[in-house]
């Protein structure tokens, strides 16, 4: 039979394996464990039975031609709907899109029509104008002055600016370039917090990526950079080039057409209306 | 198993996130999704077999649940985390199915065959033969306490992220997580 406190000491087992206990509450469990040699048996135990489920439930090797079977039936058109079904659906939908819109106007009322604060910048050199979403007039960018979603930063003719976040990653938005900072996001790889991506209207911008939860993508209108961390620079001139350059670190330049795997060093340059990007000198940032 | 054959995706993948690529397919653009196929493909089809406990109807599963998938990207919202979200779907694809055969005659000959992971040279028939046990005690297991193991430890799921995915209170996740280990336990045998 078990004492009280051994119960209450096993029942925590989940959330101590979770890492739900509060620093108190682990370390009142800890503490039991290292004098109640039964308690110990059974956290032991508990961990190897995790260790087996993983193990036994570990990924196996899906049929080959598995994800080419998917995309085939996808490029078949969908069943269709019956009528009356399309019909109530429609319903559902208009009735959830009212609902949304309410909800959404009701957020913006309240917030004064700003959105989430997002990529806390520790340090910034030069003075940028910044127009937050939904306001009428952009002003310069100061330190605490707060970054939303949305915000768009523009650099004039002569000047540069520097913005540091807090994980040591540097945002260089190089002279007349016109960005605009979307999600981005707290969390590992973005996730839950919105995508970690910035779209570059015109201009060139340097970024040195020491964590994927800042600007892990530079979107354009001719193609998109990915990268999982590293330094990159890419200089977008509307309707005539993109021009991107890896200068360290792993990453993928995406476009409409394909996909082509950026190696450190190499300088690609998508014009529109082609259908690949072609490698270009150094002497491309000249002019 | 051939040995010189690529290994399942487990790791973090590098370049954009699966959320983005999610964003990009709901575009239309298809070059997109097929990534996300490549990097779901192992644990989605290893979430159908150890849900039923057949091979080649995992395989139709599996492309079952990523046509589901891409036809509803719709819904995606992507303030979640896609894998949770395309885990929704398996499960409800793996759902239908299970409800399906009841209605049906069951198969003459049923392939239970086990999907195995590649393992290295040094493993030896013993530890083999105990992965065997666990997978057959969880194969035995209610489908709902199934469902929830299956998650948490094939797709590295918190209980957080199994509870959305399968439309329940993350407290009943973990409700059900514990049933399971002791149903496991039982099953197993007592550990001294």
């Amino acid at each position: 039979m078990l004492r009280a406190d051994c119960r209450q000491v096993q029942k925590s087992f989940l959330a101590l394996e979770e890492g739900r206990l509060d620093a108190a509450g682990a370390a009142k469990v800890r503490g039991h464990l290292s004098v109640c040699p039964e308690c110990r048996a059974a956290w032991e135990g508990w961990q190897a039975d995790a260790r087996l489920l993983r193990d036994a439930l570990a990924p196996a090797r899906a049929p080959r031609n598995a994800v080419e079977a998917a995309m085939a039936a996808i490029r078949l058109p969908a069943p269709k709907r019956s009528g009356v079904r399309r019909l109530a659906v429609g319903w559902q939908v208009a009735a959830v899109a009212a609902a949304a819109i309410l909800v959404v106007g009701a957020v913006m009322i309240l917030t004064g029509g700003r959105t989430r604060r997002v990529g806390e910048v520790v340090s910034l050199t030069g003075q940028p104008l910044a127009q937050q979403r939904g306001a009428h007039y952009a002003s310069a960018l100061g330190l605490g002055a707060g970054i939303y979603e949305g915000c768009r930063l523009m650099t004039g003719a002569q000047d540069e600016a520097e913005l540091s976040f807090k994980d040591g990653s540097r945002l260089v938005v190089k002279q007349g370039a016109e960005v605009r900072l979307d999600s981005l996001g707290e969390g590992p790889g973005g996730t839950g917090h919105g995508l970690p991506h910035i779209c570059l209207s015109r201009g060139e911008v340097l970024c040195d990526l020491k964590s994927p939860q800042y600007f892990r993508c530079v979107g354009t209108p001719l193609g998109c950079v990915f990268t999982g961390g590293g330094r990159f620079r890419v200089r977008y001139v509307p309707e005539t080039m993109l021009v991107v350059q890896l200068l360290d670190g792993a990453g993928v330049l995406s476009y409409g057409a394909g996909e082509t795997r950026l190696n450190p060093g190499d300088i690609w340059v998508l014009e529109p209306g082609t259908s690949k990007p072609w490698q270009a000198p150094g002497t491309i940032w000249g002019r | 198993m051939a040995e010189d054959a690529p290994k399942p995706q487990t790791q973090p993948p590098v370049g954009p996130s699966d959320e983005l690529l999610a964003l990009r397919s709901r575009e239309g653009d298809r070059a997109a999704f097929e990534i996300l196929a490549r990097r779901y493909q192992d644990r989605l089809y290893t979430y159908a077999v150890r849900m039923i406990g057949d091979t080649h109807e995992a395989a139709d599963l599996t492309q079952e649940t990523l046509v589901r998938a891409f036809r509803s990207l719709g819904n995606f919202d992507p303030q979640q985390r896609f894998g949770g979200w395309l885990f929704g779907i398996a499960a409800h694809v793996c759902k239908d199915w299970l409800r399906g055969r009841t209605r049906r005659p069951e198969h003459a000959s049923e392939a239970v065959a086990d999907a195995e992971a590649p393992r290295a040279e040094s493993d030896d028939p013993e530890l083999a033969e105990q992965r065997e046990r666990v997978r057959e005690a969880v194969r035995r297991l209610p489908l709902k306490y199934r469902e929830v193991t299956v998650l948490h430890y094939l797709a590295e799921m918190g209980y957080d992220d199994v509870a959305r995915s399968l439309g329940i209170t993350a407290a009943a996740a973990r409700r059900r997580a514990l049933r399971a280990r002791e149903m496991l336990r039982r099953s197993l045998g007592e550990r001294p």
